[in-house]
């Protein structure tokens, strides 16, 4: 009660006397507090109780106004002199220190955070404020859920504000204990430093009140992400920071449930931040949604940390995550011998690598599934990354699941933005080029065809001239296909020949396969249908005679008006990219040479009659009697064709900072005798070429991988996947190759049983039955998804042959995707020219 | 209370234009003329009502200052509108705003409605940017444009119902996809079973509403 009476009268001293001299006042409240201290040695009474709190505050007011009245930077007024001078901060933390009386240490902390933030003056240079301040730092985060957490906190992130906001400062917060005992003993070998700062926050971030971890978090954030070499040095080496956030993860990893669908695991969305509180009250829409929901949020901070932080510390931190969450937990998860085991902790990594996208720590992700050679990979070869080894396997694994949850697993890896895995995977394998038929690369003598042939490969030169077609006849009979598939080479080159240069349904009127006529037609007739009209319009008939010309600007001008204009730069051609390719594109710029002046004369012939070729090929690859979709529904090629260009974009922008080059390599060190494809595309084709013998699912999610393959704008990849007139050398499989042998499979099928069109289309109207239109591949497939589940129920009859009439169907969609890749392609780069 | 819908905004802008003022006008009509830096990221909710059903606004307020820019822009993601907010009396806090328009574009998804702000409108006497500027700069680069504020409550109200008017109508016209959450947008717990957790995201807006 007294000190409400000493309050007022100094309010009435105030009031009557305002000529007082602020240090004065300045001065009157810091005896006041002394005094209390000096005459309440063993008071009970609580800090509210007292008149420290209005004394401190009144103290902050006149330090506030000072500096406002002398408006200047730099100059220190009476009150702050009298601060500094009587070392006024340190006082007030032995004082604080004993929390004597109960809430000194909140009120001194509260004081110290307003001083800090409200004064602009730079305060903690001095020695007298930093040694304070650094004292306090040292006694937050002493007690587990103390009552001072808030305050605490707030301080603590009012601090590094300061020293992010100038980051020399943190050098005052790193100690280096010197003491003259110690000299003689090796420093070295111990904690030569501490960081009080951080070890307070790595203590308040695990603090049970959200909203406290969350600001400690912020604060972590802050002091990682200094540019000072000797902040970071001190995080990684002298604190506890990489072990402590890694093994925070590893603890919420073991939590996880193990009882859960795959769908839970990758539908479940968490972010980093105050969603965590807010998801913790969320309903729970399965079992263990909460510590999923508390792994993915750390993750989550964990990698937004990396991304934020200076370097050193951002590859620390994700070099300690590699070894302690996916080295010690993930691994053991992964190679168990529970097959359901596998399956979850494949979907929880799966769900990881979704999240994380900070170079560094999507990098170590990398380096766990696929390892970190770069070199050419040999077939028979000891030196595998066991565990990239073993996922490879698992595609072929006998149980479904398994099978299913490795390649989603790859599928969400090839949507990350990082190159390795990109070379790992597709590319180092056939980066010697030597796929190609040996003499179409060195020989001189070859025709002139011939050296076309071994160009397309670059995604400028898709295109050649018309002379090609004249003699892919006889080439194709020599070194491209495969004796069964003679026929069927022989059916696409006339058709090929035919459609050059006048319009194709003319062409097809007058071909000489009267017998399949019309089926052809009705299937040029629908692309053609599809590549003309504006894609919202409904599906009618359009005029035959429309030349090709006119045809192809249209879709030029669908396509380029469903995206945003090109940026300036990419129409000029671009001269080598000096990064990482400059060294590939320099080796093989001594091939192109001789290529370059024929492409030169070829430029101006861009876009007409090639890349119509290959998306023929593509079309016709099935025959028309084991065609489907346009008995049902439209074809929705310009769905297609929307979707090939939607990706394409995405996949262009994101590789362009790799350095590929535009043109096909052929790097000498990494070639395979004979030619290998990596055990990536080799386990793709191998799954390609039983597709008649998988299910609907794998089926699915195989040609979707394949075509989110097709889409890498790498010029090797791209010739050996979609150039389907490659010379290639003997024994070496292709994309076409393969799908040609299936298609020939097919046909033997459709001759051999004659309800085959009936069950086929009885297979596709069951399918649709789910939905009314194809959109793509992607969306059949998860539409499928959900069909899945039904299978065990009896309603869902199956007919003889069901799972091959769906294979075809599914084959029939893929060549359509294939075909739209390649024309988009081949769009981008006519128009970057 | 139970809602429909819950969108997650930011307010955004540069230090000292009065984004947690604005902020706690909002969730708790009343103005504090002395207010510390904020540090980090904020946090405030309340219930509106548009077209009769029940939203729930929860309110990232972040910190102006550059040195916290790398923590506020983790934010920036998954949230369905922002609030970028200027100072009529500082032609600076003017200058800057492309600068925070590129930086939230570049960190948000694309759909994000974007209010803009010039704050203090009671300071007519001290007034820098004429509000034709603001508006000129709003139309320039699509955005709804308001001056508030938020020591006179002036308009408050209306800056964060008009952006929530805007979300809802493109959820209505299907330009948000509300099944994905890192839109911003959150189907309330109405529709789901399980409605065990009414009362706690009723207490997490008050919560929210203290804590500024």
């Amino acid at each position: 009660m007294f000190h409400k009476f000493t309050n007022f009268i100094q309010q009435t001293v105030d009031a009557f006397s305002p000529n007082i001299a602020p240090q004065e006042e300045f001065v009157y409240h810091w005896k006041s507090v002394t005094n209390y201290f000096l005459d309440n040695k063993d008071g009970g009474a609580r800090i509210e109780e007292t008149a420290l709190p209005e004394h401190l505050m009144s103290m902050l007011r006149i330090l506030q106004e000072e500096e406002s009245n002398y408006g200047e930077a730099g100059t220190t007024g009476a009150c702050l002199e009298y601060l500094l001078q009587h070392r006024l901060l340190e006082t007030l933390y032995t004082l604080g220190r004993t929390d004597h009386p109960p809430g000194m240490k909140q009120l001194v902390l509260s004081f110290f955070t307003k001083t800090l933030s409200r004064i602009s003056h730079p305060l903690l240079p001095h020695i007298n404020v930093h040694r304070a301040i650094q004292r306090m730092v040292k006694a937050c985060g002493e007690t587990r859920a103390a009552p001072t957490e808030k305050e605490e906190i707030e301080f603590l992130c009012t601090v590094c504000a300061k020293i992010k906001t100038d980051p020399y400062l943190v050098n005052f917060f790193i100690e280096s204990p010197k003491r003259a005992s110690d000299a003689s003993a090796k420093p070295q070998q111990l904690p030569t430093q501490t960081f009080s700062l951080v070890d307070a926050l790595l203590t308040l971030s695990h603090s049970e009140d959200a909203r406290v971890s969350v600001k400690a978090c912020e604060g972590l954030m802050l002091c990682a992400s200094l540019p000072e070499h000797s902040a970071s040095n001190a995080l990684i080496y002298q604190t506890q920071f990489c072990q402590t956030l890694s093994s925070t993860l590893c603890q919420s990893y073991e939590k996880l449930p193990l009882l859960i669908s795959p769908d839970d695991i990758m539908t479940a969305e968490a972010k980093w931040g105050f969603d965590d509180i807010l998801e913790r009250n969320d309903q729970q829409s399965f079992q263990g949604k909460p510590r999923l929901i508390s792994f993915l949020s750390w993750l989550d901070y964990c990698d937004q940390l990396i991304a934020v932080s200076n370097p050193a510390v951002g590859e620390a931190l994700a070099r300690e995550i590699h070894k302690q969450l996916l080295t010690q937990h993930f691994l053991a998860q992964l190679v168990q011998p529970s097959e359901s085991g596998i399956i979850i902790a494949t979907f929880y990594l799966n769900r990881c690598l979704r999240t994380v996208n900070s170079p560094a720590l999507l990098k170590e992700f990398c380096f766990f599934l696929l390892g970190d050679d770069r070199t050419v990979e040999l077939k028979e070869s000891a030196q595998h990354h066991a565990l990239h080894k073993r996922l490879l396997e698992r595609c072929n694994h006998v149980s479904e699941e398994v099978c299913l949850a490795t390649l989603k697993l790859f599928d969400t890896l090839l949507q990350k933005e990082e190159e390795h895995i990109y070379h790992r995977l597709l590319i180092r394998n056939l980066l010697g080029r030597n796929y190609l038929q040996a003499e179409s690369l060195s020989k001189p003598t070859v025709p002139e065809e011939k050296t076309e042939n071994t160009q397309p490969a670059s995604l400028l030169a898709t295109d050649q001239s018309n002379t090609i077609s004249s003699s892919t006849d006889g080439e194709q009979t020599k070194h491209h296909h495969q004796q069964t598939s003679h026929g069927q080479a022989k059916d696409n080159a006339l058709l090929l020949q035919e459609s050059d240069d006048k319009a194709v349904s003319e062409d097809l009127a007058n071909s000489s396969e009267a017998a399949r006529n019309e089926a052809e037609e009705g299937s040029e007739k629908s692309v053609e249908k599809n590549i003309d009209k504006p894609p919202d319009k409904a599906t009618e008939t359009t005029d035959q005679d429309q030349s090709k010309t006119s045809e192809l600007k249209n879709v030029q001008h669908i396509l380029q008006s469903s995206t945003e204009e090109r940026n300036p730069e990419e129409t000029v051609p671009s001269p080598e990219p000096s990064k990482t390719g400059s060294q590939s594109l320099a080796k093989c710029a001594e091939r192109q040479d001789n290529s370059q002046t024929m492409e030169d004369s070829l430029a101006g012939s861009f876009g007409r009659s090639e890349v119509h070729k290959v998306v023929n090929c593509f079309l016709s690859l099935l025959p028309e009697e084991a065609k489907s979709s346009y008995q049902t529904a439209d074809t929705g090629y310009d769905m297609y064709l929307r979707d090939a260009h939607k990706q394409y974009s995405i996949q262009d922008t994101v590789s362009k900072a790799w350095g590929w080059p535009k043109r096909p390599v052929a790097l000498e060190h990494f070639t395979t005798q004979p030619f290998y494809e990596g055990s990536f595309l080799h386990m793709l084709m191998d799954k390609l070429l039983h597709l008649l013998d998988q299910s609907y699912s794998v089926n699915l999610l195989l040609t979707a991988l394949i075509a989110r393959v097709a889409l890498i704008p790498h010029p090797n990849l791209h010739e050996f996947l979609l150039e389907p007139f490659l010379p290639t050398a003997p024994g070496t499989r292709t994309l076409y190759t393969v799908l040609t042998k299936v298609a020939n499979d097919i046909k033997h099928h459709q001759k051999t049983d004659p309800s085959f069109f009936q069950k086929l289309l009885m297979a596709r109207k069951q399918l649709l039955g789910m939905v009314p239109t194809i959109h793509s591949s992607h969306y059949l497939y998860y539409c499928h998804y959900s069909l899945r589940r039904k299978e065990t129920k009896p309603e869902h009859q199956w007919f003889e042959d069901q799972g091959r009439m769906e294979a075809i169907i599914v084959l029939e969609e893929f060549c359509k995707e294939l075909s739209a890749i390649t024309f988009v392609k081949h769009h981008a780069a006519v128009t970057r020219v | 209370m139970s809602y429909a819908y819950l969108f997650k905004y930011i307010i955004i802008g540069d230090t000292g234009v009065g984004k947690s003022c604005l902020l706690l006008q909002f969730t708790d009509k009343r103005f504090q003329p002395v207010h510390d830096l904020t540090i980090g990221v904020e946090f405030g909710a309340r219930m509106i009502t548009i077209d009769g059903k029940q939203i729930k606004l929860q309110i990232w307020d972040t910190a102006g200052q550059e040195s916290f820019r790398s923590i506020t822009r983790s934010y920036y993601r998954g949230a369905a509108g922002a609030l970028l907010v200027y100072d009529i009396t500082r032609r600076d806090t003017f200058n800057h705003l492309t600068t925070w328009l590129e930086d939230a574009r570049q960190h948000s998804n694309s759909n994000m409605v974007i209010m803009l702000i010039g704050n203090k409108s009671d300071l007519e006497a001290r007034r820098e940017v004429k509000k034709e500027e603001g508006e000129a700069f709003a139309r320039e680069h699509g955005l709804i444009f308001m001056e508030t504020s938020a020591k006179t409550a002036a308009n408050v109200e209306e800056a964060f119902i008009n952006t929530a008017k805007e979300i809802y109508q493109k959820i209505q016209d299907g330009v948000f996809d509300i099944n994905n959450e890192a839109n911003g947008i959150k189907i309330g717990p109405q529709h789901s079973p399980a409605n065990q957790s009414l009362n706690v995201s009723g207490s997490g807006g008050n919560q929210g509403g203290n804590c500024c």
